[in-house]
């Protein structure tokens, strides 16, 4: 794995110096979640600056709060869908206020990239990881959230579920969805390399 | 479970084989192990349920090279401000960025004569520091926040480098040497002493009192643009001088060996401290220096007309691809990116037919 996945007894006793006061321990969290976060951040909105401030009044809350905290059963996890839960109040509170044009902007750009992309993608088709992040990209934001969720951070079906807050059903729908769009992809690539070698 | 009828989607959808792939342990292993060595048909489905998995663990939205030190300056100031951290311990990335010296000053005190061997040494180190000062430097694409001694942070853009000068006492002007660019943000100095805050270009001493301003040192000019406080300027020989005002712009070169002066939108100076890059009106060439400056590539004009093209965006710095992109289909004009060259020439359907010699 990518990230750096300690085991359940490290996290556990980093998470109690932490609301002990540990200051190097509260750094520590910070350290080693800051990219898992960020990286989920990125698959709700483009606005970076919407993540790192909702990243750092996380882990604020988190210092100021942490004599009320409950251990949680994965710090992952609740670090995870703390941050979603902030952007979603973030993003919803912006669209109401006076930036409301900075979210369709935003978008904007996004879609723009997906077209520019294909462009690009049709050029370079013979290239295997071109097609594949083709068909990546064409998940919706909620199935990128949890292939990030399943198979980035390797979080079972129940624990996706979890910090989502929809049923697992509905997770295993999702996944489903997007594995048959990359093997669709694969295969076609595959079926390329089989002409190829035949002729 | 009996995997035999199992498509290869079917296997990347499992948990038990999802785990083999991306955390496998000895049972997980052993288990797939032997269930090839008994399905050895499935081999071919196996390895595409793998491809599957694999592809999809990937993520490509990483952080943007110093987010993470930037986001923790940002939660630390904040905290030591409202709840007193970082006074009991130092946290592990002040100790860091402490230079060398410094860790040696408490053992100092303590040490006893004895220790002489470890004194000598310690000498050495604080005399090679006296004489070389802390330096910090950025490569292509990359910025770092750096807190100085006194609390003061400076930004340091991509491919730049900030010198400090050896001695920050309390009797003494703070000084910098930069080269490249750098966003300041200075704090009035804590205490009594010399208030004085100084940086050096090639070209200028940009002299402080507690603001936030953003210099550029690079191609032979030195820019600065005042975001907030009151700045002076002091060329080399200390001949001219300037008391720059909030949203001005100020160049200096070399050459021309005096100051020129308009009137700005701050924001769009310091957009790179921001991970964005902002253009309203800018020349292309300018544009062009930009992409130089941050991302170390070279930019080929074929057509040196479309160098005076006005372009305006705001960009994400991380995303080059897309950018150059967007500048294409916004000025109509041919973009290529080809290793560590951009060449940028009109549009092959809008080239003025040339005739033959």
């Amino acid at each position: 794995m990518k990230n750096p996945d300690q085991s359940h007894k490290d996290e556990k006793s980093l998470w109690q110096a932490f609301q002990d006061g540990d200051e190097q321990a509260y750094e520590l969290l910070y350290r080693n979640y800051f990219s898992l976060l960020y990286r989920y951040g990125r698959k709700f909105t483009p606005n970076i600056n919407l993540i790192e401030d909702c990243i750092q009044d996380l882990f604020i809350g988190l210092w100021k709060g942490r004599q009320q905290l409950q251990q949680p059963a994965s710090v992952k996890n609740y670090l995870l869908k703390s941050l979603r839960l902030r952007i979603f109040k973030q993003t919803s509170a912006l669209t109401k206020s006076l930036y409301q044009q900075e979210i369709p902007e935003e978008y904007d750009t996004e879609t723009m990239v997906s077209y520019e992309f294909e462009l690009i993608s049709r050029q370079t088709e013979s290239e295997q990881h071109e097609k594949v992040n083709r068909a990546l990209s064409h998940l919706s934001k909620r199935q990128k959230e949890a292939v990030y969720l399943k198979f980035y951070n390797n979080l079972s079906y129940q624990e996706v579920a979890a910090v989502m807050n929809i049923s697992v059903e509905a997770v295993y729908n999702l996944i489903s969805k997007s594995v048959a769009l990359l093997q669709k992809s694969i295969h076609k690539i595959y079926f390329l390399l089989l002409v190829l070698i035949m002729s | 479970m009996d995997y035999s009828d199992f498509s290869a989607e079917d296997f990347a959808l499992d948990e038990h084989f999802q785990q083999w792939v991306l955390a496998p342990d000895t049972n997980t292993a052993r288990f797939w192990h032997r269930w090839l060595q008994a399905h050895p048909e499935k081999e071919p489905v196996i390895r595409e349920a793998e491809a599957i998995v694999r592809q999809m663990s990937k993520d490509s939205d990483a952080p943007a090279a110093g987010r993470e030190e930037a986001v923790w300056t940002n939660i630390y100031s904040h905290l030591r401000r409202e709840e007193g951290f970082g006074q009991t311990a130092p946290s592990r990335s002040r100790q860091l960025r402490r230079p060398v010296f410094a860790t040696y000053l408490p053992a100092w005190q303590k040490m006893a004569a004895g220790l002489a061997g470890f004194l000598l040494i310690a000498a050495l180190l604080l005399i090679i520091n006296q004489l070389m000062g802390t330096r910090y430097t950025t490569g292509f694409a990359e910025t770092e926040t750096i807190t100085l001694p006194d609390g003061s942070r400076v930004i340091l853009n991509a491919n730049s480098s900030l010198k400090l000068s050896p001695a920050w006492h309390s009797d003494q002007a703070r000084e910098v040497w930069l080269e490249g660019e750098a966003f300041f943000h200075v704090s009035k100095k804590p205490g009594a002493g010399n208030a004085r805050f100084i940086v050096h270009t090639d070209h200028l001493q940009v002299e402080v009192l507690g603001t936030q301003f953003n210099v550029n040192n690079r191609r032979g000019k030195t820019k600065v643009v005042l975001t907030e406080g009151k700045v002076k300027l002091n060329d080399q020989d200390n001949d001219n001088n300037l008391l720059m005002q909030p949203g001005d712009y100020v160049e200096y070169s070399n050459q021309q060996t005096s100051f020129s002066r308009k009137k700005v939108d701050p924001l769009l100076y310091s957009s790179w401290k921001n991970n964005r890059l902002i253009f309203t009106d800018t020349p292309l060439g300018e544009v062009a220096h930009r992409l130089e400056d941050h991302y170390g590539l070279q930019v080929v004009f074929r057509d040196e007309s479309l160098r005076e093209l006005a372009f305006t965006g705001n960009f994400p710095a991380n995303d080059l691809s897309f950018f150059l992109q967007v500048l294409s289909r916004s000025l109509d004009i041919a973009v290529t990116h080809d290793g560590n060259q951009i060449v940028i020439d009109q549009q092959p359907e809008n080239q003025a037919p040339t005739l033959p010699e």
